[in-house]
């Protein structure tokens, strides 16, 4: 039941709740690479000040957030080695939050290895200014609005936000 | 020019009271004229930002009038700042999502992007209590990130930088300060 309730509080934008019932699925041993991701990018969201200071999370809230994120990245790479999807949050989250580099190259590669999972194509996308991985990037803006969690729309406001500035290009 | 000054005053006001708290409060007219209210706050905040004369400022926004280093941003030259944005991080920065905004034109990013150097370029401006404040995680602080916030009447600005770049950025509304 964790993973349900889990999944409705993060839909329902429930950051803390849903950070809760996602740790109880995992201390339940549904150490799926869905909950381990799902709860990643609702941590790492939630430390964003925007979203932190918009929910009212609380100083410990964020402290637990910041200091798991990298913990469950790390979890699932150890995990599932093979997913591309966690090699590309691991380096995207360290771009996003610290400026590391992020190679483009890295993300074609990544979408080569696997052309399901189909992250990688939000910063081509993006870094591209929507040229690159279209396609690509449209249909996991479908899937992200289809699926709603806190990761998911965060990958979707990425993705909205390119194709707004595109259309003020033309 | 008081009733200018006004006039901005209670636009720049309106922009945050209507301002939705998520993004699904957005709808849409066609995908190119997708305003959000963070397009006013935009235009009154910053207006002119970096072209304007003293005079036009004195006109633009309250907000930029209320403090003197808030006046000073609005003065100054680019050549003095020591925060860059950089444009291919606009993805991350600029999105529709809580605390962030959406600019509609490529003049209101400018805009934006100019106010959010302007912030993280004021040494006044830094939070020497980010963590303790929720605006940074110890990992962050420790990787040598820094925030840094200037809160007008109506809303506040945060920006967090490394290695003098934006690495993000936003505009809180009342209610939601850190």
């Amino acid at each position: 039941m964790s993973l349900l309730e889990a999944l409705a509080a993060d839909r329902g934008g429930e950051i803390e709740s849903a950070a809760a019932q996602y740790e109880k699925a995992l201390a339940a041993g549904d150490v799926s690479l869905q909950v381990l991701l799902n709860l990643a990018l609702l941590y790492w969201q939630a430390t964003d000040v925007g979203l932190a200071a918009a929910k009212k999370l609380s100083p410990h809230f964020l402290a637990t957030a910041g200091r798991r994120f990298p913990e469950l990245i790390e979890e699932a790479r150890r995990r599932f080695p093979e997913s591309t999807e966690v090699r590309f949050w691991k380096r995207y989250i360290a771009w996003a939050d610290l400026g590391e580099n992020l190679d483009n190259d890295e993300c074609r590669r990544l979408l080569q290895e696997d052309p399901a999972a189909l992250a990688p194509a939000m910063h081509l996308f993006a870094a591209s200014q929507g040229h690159e991985a279209k396609a690509e990037a449209h249909e996991l803006l479908r899937r992200c609005r289809d699926d709603g969690t806190t990761g998911a729309r965060y990958v979707a406001s990425v993705i909205e936000g390119v194709i707004k500035r595109a259309g003020y290009r033309r | 020019m008081i009733w200018l000054r006004t006039i901005a005053a209670f636009a720049f006001a309106l922009a945050f009271v209507c301002q939705p708290a998520t993004s699904s409060a957005f709808v849409p007219a066609s995908p190119g004229t997708r305003v959000g209210a963070s397009e006013v706050v935009a235009g009154t905040l910053v207006g002119g930002l970096g072209d304007a004369s003293r005079g036009q400022h004195q006109g633009i926004g309250a907000a930029y009038d209320e403090t003197a280093s808030g006046y000073r941003f609005a003065a100054r030259g680019a050549e003095g700042l020591a925060a860059r944005f950089d444009p291919s991080r606009a993805g991350h920065i600029f999105r529709e999502a809580a605390g962030h905004v959406n600019p509609a034109s490529a003049a209101s990013q400018g805009r934006f992007a100019r106010l959010f150097e302007q912030v993280a370029s004021n040494p006044a401006n830094l939070r020497a209590d980010a963590v303790q404040a929720g605006l940074l995680t110890q990992q962050a602080a420790e990787a040598g990130v820094q925030a840094f916030t200037w809160t007008g009447r109506t809303g506040q600005v945060w920006v967090t930088i490394r290695n003098g770049v934006v690495q993000n950025a936003g505009v809180n509304p009342l209610g939601a300060f850190r």
